[in-house]
């Protein structure tokens, strides 16, 4: 474990399901302090952005832990608004997060994964019967006390996954089929980006840019950016294309193969443009 | 498969979810994000909306994959009780 390790756990109360995962949370909060970690515990009321933002800011380094609602975009706070979303996600910068909660591993975990976060969360909607809490709550707490041990997070998501594979044959073997399944899925989507474990994607020209470009800047590259490329080579095509046909009307192909002023800038345009791009990726992969 | 076949398929797979869910106490319910689902209701859903019977559809298939694909069965030793293994 890191020495001067802080836990900041951000548990909101405001519901039924937020009445189960607080007290799972409970769990993590006295694991930790009896690892001799200091814990920021936003509980209940305590759980709301403005403390949020408080609590990230005065301890730039702390390792987060959130427990339950989210979305794609956001982690919810107690009075059920946003307490970290894209808007101020720049407070996670660096850190290592543990977010147990619903879908935000698909935007808000890339987001931070760009700003060089190691992301812990699921990139779907996660499901449970409260029935089997017990099984779930020892699969949603296994990774962070495997951490707080001393695990890197690689070794915790690994063993998460195989702890889950063990709980789900147990639930198989109990008749508690559901629940297995439940399992199998929020073991599914349980991801975690770092330095070497980049976000996948589904979309097909997010990972043409990814592929090309690599993790950082395929992510970071805006869709106006490659359709603003893809429209600059279409145009280069079609006023090489207008030229060599007024070529060929003029000299036909002696014509078009003939030294022309307006190769030249024609190769200066390309040379330029790509000199340009490169910049541009290498201030994105920064 | 035909589709008219998969369609089956998929009705045999709510079937057995539907059988499976009447057999629970009458206090089950089943939590997907901030929606909280008792018996009734996670039925009702399954019967009239199509991404939820698709989710369940493919939870319930996954799970069957994942049994069957296992390697060798051989039951690992780790201690899962503590996480303090080193």
């Amino acid at each position: 474990m890191e020495k001067n390790l802080k836990l900041i756990t951000i548990r909101p109360l405001f519901d039924e399901v937020t009445e189960i995962t607080f007290e799972e949370c409970q769990e993590v909060v006295d694991y930790a302090k009896s690892k001799g970690v200091e814990v920021i515990d936003l509980a209940k009321e305590k759980a709301v952005r403005s403390e949020v933002e408080k609590a990230l800011k005065e301890n730039p380094h702390a390792l987060v832990v959130h427990y339950d609602h989210g979305s794609e975009e956001a982690w919810y706070g107690s009075d059920e608004k946003p307490c970290i979303d894209l808007e101020n996600v720049d407070l996670l910068k660096g850190r290592e997060c543990y977010a147990q909660n619903c879908s935000s591993a698909k935007k808000l975990g890339v987001k931070a994964w760009e700003l060089e976060v190691t992301y812990w969360g699921y990139r779907d909607v996660y499901v449970f019967t409260p029935e089997e809490e017990e099984y779930f709550k020892r699969f949603n707490n296994y990774g962070i006390k495997l951490h707080l041990d001393g695990f890197n997070w690689k070794t915790c998501l690994q063993k998460t996954k195989e702890l889950a594979t063990k709980l789900i044959d147990e639930l198989v073997e109990k008749g508690k089929a559901l629940a297995a399944a439940c399992l199998r899925h929020d073991s599914g989507i349980l991801v975690l980006y770092d330095k070497e474990h980049p976000p996948k994607s589904d979309c097909t020209f997010r990972k043409m840019a990814i592929k090309i470009f690599g993790a950082k800047a395929g992510w970071k590259i805006s869709w106006k950016t490659m359709l603003g490329i893809a429209m600059f080579w279409l145009s280069l095509g079609i006023m090489l294309h207008d030229y060599c046909h007024e070529c060929w009307l003029y000299g036909g192909y002696p014509e078009i193969l003939s030294f022309q002023g307006f190769y030249v800038g024609f190769v200066l345009c390309v040379i330029s443009f790509i000199i340009l791009f490169w910049e541009h990726i290498k201030w994105l992969r920064k | 498969m035909a589709e008219d076949e998969r369609g089956m398929r998929e009705k045999d797979i709510l079937k057995a979810v539907k059988d499976h869910v009447n057999s629970q106490n009458n206090s089950w319910t089943f939590v997907m994000g901030r929606k909280v689902l008792d018996k009734k209701e996670f039925i009702a859903l399954l019967e009239k909306d199509k991404k939820f019977r698709k989710l369940i559809t493919t939870m319930v298939i996954d799970l069957s994959i994942d049994i069957l694909t296992r390697k060798g069965g051989k039951k690992s030793e780790t201690d899962y009780n503590t996480p303090s293994i080193r």
